[in-house]
């Protein structure tokens, strides 16, 4: 099991924050920042919420300092905090738009496969497996996936865009995506097995 | 969509649910949701893919600078916190395009379709400002050497604060107009995804909106480009050279102004559309700036469809529909009813 080697300093910030110290509380606000924004993300692919979230999420960790107690993986602690933050507001958008109230329960199901990854200080690692796995992507296919899925043009356009032969930006797609999907197996395995 | 068992390589493929994993329409989300309801089986594949998806979409995103002081200042200012007042850089912005720029000698065009996509340079823990502007808005920024950079809507630039010794080098995403200031021991850079275009002279037209990849057209003065696989190209006035990827490099041709300076090909397609967000569209799309007189009516609708039309041809169209005039100088065009 990996423990994070700030793990005690970030217990001194905690206690600082305990304590009504600014400094402590904006240090672990910048420190955990970049990647709760990118763990938000990755749930609600919403920029306005996840910030709202991380917004919401700080500040009631201020306001209640004096009720708070030590918490001895702050790392883990805030992810979870954040995701239910990010889940609530994500069924909330959606709560309007649902035609029938069974698809509540269904909404719920697709939210908790992702909860369960991050479920605790082990399962962190597997959003970091993620994040190397698509920073091994080549420029060529994270070229092709934003055309395709973020600017979404059809491969008529991607061909004409970049000179690719249609086939070559099929490919590179495909290829990784299932690069991607590969690390995600391997954590579902490891859950499966501890 | 009848099928019993869905793989990810389908669904990723599948427009309708690409734009549900973002929620983008509802359609989209009410006929997915409803699908998952009626097909449970598919729920881990759905799961799957959406997952995968929204975290590309994580990365390509990632928190900037600009906007994590903007979320830090939120908060500071919410709950009253205490600042170590230590380092606060403020930019210094170019009052939006005061249009003395635009007849500049040495003045410098640079587009970009692409952006740089998942770049290393986020800002974080980097010593690089960032410039950005929002939709529908340009902004400036002035360098520490006194060249100025005019950001186009939806685009930014990180810049050092003082350049190193050796090189003037700044990272564009999206289009900007550079007004570069010339020091013949300092080279200029802009590094735009694997492109990097030194100014060696003063003006130049790169554009990457263009079908065939990067183009970059000499006006006056000289250019050398360098792509990611170390092609490099010399280019002297009156030449220009394309750019398709890292295999092929560069290929030179001598290139037709008009052409040139027509920009982007590509649709311009509007659906009962007011004329202001039509001119708002023109100017993204063809890095022009529309000022529009004040008697000007920009709420009545039209619609129109054009293909590889440049933006002279688009606007006399709308011209006769409408009835205003229009006249262009440089890159400013300006609209008013006669």
């Amino acid at each position: 099991m990996k423990i994070s080697h700030t793990s005690k300093q970030d217990t001194d910030l905690w206690s600082g924050i305990l304590n009504g110290d600014d400094q402590s509380f904006l240090e672990l606000y910048k420190r955990y920042y970049q990647e709760l924004y990118r763990y938000g993300m990755r749930i609600s692919g919403d920029k306005d919420l996840t910030k709202d979230c991380i917004q919401d999420m700080y500040s009631s960790i201020w306001a209640k300092k004096d009720e708070l107690g030590e918490v001895t993986y702050v790392r883990p602690y805030l992810y979870k905090y954040l995701s239910r933050l990010v889940y609530n507001g994500v069924r909330y958008g959606l709560k309007n738009r649902l035609p029938d109230k069974n698809l509540e329960n269904h909404l719920n199901m697709v939210m908790s496969f992702e909860d369960s990854l991050i479920s605790d200080e082990t399962n962190l690692a597997q959003s970091e497996r993620l994040t190397k796995a698509i920073s091994q992507l080549t420029k060529q296919q994270k070229m092709v996936i934003k055309l395709k899925f973020f600017e979404g043009y059809d491969y008529e356009e991607i061909v004409s865009i970049t000179g690719l032969k249609q086939k070559t930006a099929y490919n590179l797609i495909h290829e990784a995506i299932n690069s991607l999907k590969r690390s995600l197996l391997v954590v579902l395995w490891l859950l499966i097995n501890f | 969509m009848d099928q019993k068992v869905l793989r990810i390589e389908d669904l990723i493929e599948d427009r309708s649910f690409v734009s549900f994993v973002f929620r983008r329409d509802e359609q989209s989300v009410q006929k997915w949701l409803l699908w998952i309801e009626q097909q449970p089986d598919n729920l881990e594949v759905i799961n799957e893919a959406s997952y995968i998806l929204r975290s590309l979409y994580a990365e390509e995103n990632a928190i900037t600078q600009t906007e994590f002081d903007q979320e830090e200042n939120r908060l500071v200012e919410a709950l009253g916190l205490k600042v170590d007042s230590g380092k606060q850089i403020v930019l210094n912005k170019r009052s939006p395009l005061s249009f003395t720029f635009l007849g500049i000698a040495a003045s410098v065009l640079i587009a970009l379709g692409l952006g740089i996509f998942f770049n290393d340079y986020n800002g974080f823990g980097e010593d690089l400002l960032v410039q950005a502007s929002k939709n529908g808005e340009t902004t400036g920024v002035t360098l520490a050497d006194g060249s100025m950079v005019i950001l186009n809507a939806g685009s930014s630039l990180k810049y050092p604060s003082t350049f190193s010794a050796e090189v003037r080098r700044v990272y564009l995403q999206g289009e900007g107009y550079f007004d570069v200031v010339k020091d013949p021991s300092k080279p200029f850079q802009v590094v735009t995804n694997d492109i990097i275009t030194e100014v060696l002279g003063t003006t130049f037209n790169v554009s990457a909106y263009e079908d065939e990849g990067v183009q970059v057209a000499l006006l006056t003065g000289k250019v050398q480009l360098t792509d990611g696989n170390g092609n490099t190209v010399v280019l002297v006035q009156g030449e220009m050279a394309t750019h398709k990827n890292e295999d092929t490099g560069f290929v030179k041709s001598e290139f037709d102004k008009k052409v040139i300076n027509a920009w982007r090909d590509g649709d311009i397609v509007f659906k009962e559309t007011s004329l202001k967000v039509i001119f708002n569209k023109l100017e993204r799309h063809f890095g022009v700036k529309i000022r529009v007189a004040v008697n000007m009516d920009v709420s009545k609708k039209y619609s129109g469809s054009f293909q590889n039309e440049s933006i002279e041809d688009i606007l006399t169209a709308l011209s006769i529909a409408d009835g205003f005039a229009f006249e262009a100088k440089g890159k400013v065009i300006t609209i008013s009813k006669p």
